[in-house]
């Protein structure tokens, strides 16, 4: 049986069967709680087709929030416990998964739970949500399509795994794709292959390609004028300040109240974190958004060969009901620094035109920002001669 | 090409190579029949630092023209470092290609490092003039910066005909530090205009413990709301280091 994308709306509820056959676009999603014993398996839809869209976030620019939350319902999730270090072991399950993520298109899978599956409603904010999961009691693959690239370096076991992400991002195979690769256990030296839970190898991925990109930037001319982007999406206002400086980088979201982060409060909850040149030593607090608009902006700069200070800021909404990950994040900010910016000659100008898009307050937005305050109270050297 | 200059101690580059370290990662010394000399901002341009190391510091100099000798910072810093506590250093280019580092502490090591490109513009001085001036013993100043730094990221200045008070505050609390015009602290002072800044204190403590370490005192300079200038001397050798420091807008 063959869908076409409009019946991709079903959704996975409809689903009673221990038995689910159908093409996983493809998909894996690796769990985090119990690790190093952690529970992970392949997502697909109860039904055959081409169905890359449900798990290839990169292709949702432009759908709703209503058709994100179907895509992403309408796809089971088997799960199955295993310790990470069967990443090099392997066994029939791993192997599987480990061909799945390599897979150029989706893959027919006959999948059998020991229930029936069960939705989960948990949205940690940063991976995205599925439908209704179970454990996986065995599961079948049809023959796979390898994608040539991520082939080569599963098999290239003498390739630190910092390179093999930056190698296929160059090779332009898509963020999510190096993410599954990541995940299951496909990259790296050989005795270095670990499962990665899904939402660490998101950041792992988004940090790794934007340190190599931010690396050469530094050694391009900085823009000339002060930037701004805009972008509204899916009831997110984002504003990107690009300044005519040296790399610096800052990124700082404010959730409305009635959104996830912020469900009880009576006024915009700020967060936002900050590196300067030589980059940052510890964690961001804020969470994934943070490298994940990091690899967005040195992308967009070194795509242009220049190099600038950056911040990014974003108002989260209340239209925007259920968080759908860092990837939303990304491929907005991506979306963003593709457009025509306005220019100015001076920061205080740029801020003006930039406040006027947003709606929380100049004042809010200046004290929660390090960059603003630093290149608004710090004066320079040049300013004297 | 001739260029050669020998001292017969490494305190001297020790500090240059690690003043020079806290602002760029390629530094290019411009060399003269005068001396040495060394200019560039850090990246952010906050900061600029200025050596003047004339040939008569040297126990031995020659230079038959002038010239930009480029090198990466943290190589020439660990090179120098090898020459121990004792030594002399003898510095050397024959052609654009190499510089040649000839230490001698019991016995004899070359070491030849490319010169490399400068990529860097020049960094004009600032045109100032300065109404405080004041002289302090290097430990007194880093410890003062040290005090301040406990609580606060930012120093505030603060001179008036009485003294000069060194101010910190930061939502943790407040520091100050005061310097009677009596204070024995306080070698020299001299207020034309009352003045008040505010400074970055990270740049000001790496500084000062970069620059610090061969500077028996270190005189001050700043004027309300301008940049600070701090001299240090490069041991007895006669050579000096200008550090300046773009004030910052003070919060209210």
């Amino acid at each position: 049986m063959r869908k076409t994308d409009d019946q991709i709306r079903v959704t996975a509820n409809s689903t009673n069967s221990q038995l689910v056959n159908g093409s996983t676009p493809p998909g894996l999603f690796v769990g985090r709680y119990g690790y190093p014993n952690i529970q992970l398996g392949p997502v697909l839809p109860p039904y055959y087709g081409d169905t890359e869209i449900l798990d290839t976030p990169e292709l949702w620019l432009g759908k709703s929030l209503d058709e994100i939350i179907n895509y992403r319902h309408s796809l089971i999730h088997g799960n199955m416990r295993i310790n990470v270090s069967n990443a090099i072991k392997g066994g029939r399950f791993i192997e599987t998964l480990q061909e799945l993520a390599m897979a150029a298109k989706p893959v027919d899978l006959e999948v059998r739970l020991s229930i029936k599956p069960k939705q989960q409603t948990s949205f940690d904010g940063d991976t995205l949500p599925f439908g209704p999961s179970a454990p996986l009691e065995s599961f079948k693959s049809s023959n796979t399509t390898v994608d040539r690239r991520i082939e080569k370096a599963y098999y290239d076991k003498d390739l630190k795994t910092k390179n093999a992400i930056i190698s296929l991002y160059e090779n332009n195979v898509l963020i999510s794709r190096i993410q599954k690769a990541l995940s299951i256990g496909n990259l790296g030296m050989a005795n270095s292959r670990k499962i990665v839970p899904t939402r660490w190898s998101i950041t792992a991925v988004d940090d790794t390609i934007s340190l190599d990109l931010i690396e050469k930037i530094k050694q391009y001319p900085t823009i000339n004028e002060f930037r701004v982007y805009h972008l509204r999406n899916l009831d997110n206002i984002y504003v990107a300040i690009l300044l005519p400086h040296l790399w610096e980088f800052e990124w700082i979201e404010a959730w409305f109240p009635k959104t996830k982060w912020n469900q009880e409060g009576h006024q915009p909850s700020v967060i936002g974190d900050h590196e300067g040149y030589s980059g940052r030593k510890t964690y961001a607090s804020v969470g994934g958004c943070y490298y994940s608009t990091r690899l967005s902006t040195a992308e967009a700069l070194n795509r242009e060969k220049r190099q600038a200070g950056a911040l990014l800021l974003r108002e989260i909404h209340p239209g925007y009901s259920v968080p759908v990950g860092v990837w939303n994040v990304r491929e907005s900010t991506r979306e963003q620094l593709r457009h025509r910016p306005a220019t100015f000659d001076n920061l205080p100008e740029a801020l003006d035109y930039s406040f006027s898009k947003l709606t929380i307050r100049r004042e809010r937005w200046i004290s929660n920002s390090s960059l603003i305050k630093e290149n608004l109270l710090q004066k320079r050297i040049t300013d004297f001669s | 090409m001739v260029f050669i200059a020998k001292t017969t101690t490494p305190n001297e580059w020790k500090v240059i190579a690690n003043t020079i370290s806290t602002v760029v990662e390629e530094a290019t010394f411009e060399a003269t029949v005068e001396g040495l000399s060394f200019r560039a901002m850090d990246p952010s341009h906050v900061a600029l630092v200025d050596l003047n190391w004339p040939n008569a510091a040297f126990d031995q100099y020659e230079c038959d023209k002038q010239y930009k000798l480029t090198v990466r910072v943290d190589e020439f810093a660990k090179l120098i470092k090898r020459a121990g506590s004792k030594g002399s250093i003898e510095i050397s280019a024959e052609d654009d290609d190499y510089l040649t580092l000839k230490l001698q502490n019991g016995y004899k090591k070359e070491f030849k490092i490319h010169l490399i490109e400068s990529s860097s513009e020049a960094s004009p001085i600032p045109k100032l003039s300065f109404n405080t001036k004041v002289t302090l013993k290097e430990e007194s100043l880093e410890d003062i910066f040290n005090d301040i730094n406990v609580l606060a990221d930012h120093i505030i200045i603060e001179s008036t005909q009485e003294g000069i008070t060194f101010l910190g505050k930061s939502d943790a609390g407040q520091a100050s530090v005061t310097l009677e015009k009596s204070s024995e602290h306080l070698l020299a002072m001299e207020v034309k205009e009352n003045s008040r800044a505010t400074y970055s204190l990270q740049y000001l403590v790496n500084m000062v413990k970069a620059a610090g370490a061969a500077s028996e005192n270190i005189t001050a300079e700043f004027s309300n709301k301008m940049p600070l200038r701090l001299e240090f001397q490069l041991g007895d050798s006669g050579g000096r280091i200008h550090f300046y420091l773009a004030p910052r807008i003070e919060e209210r």
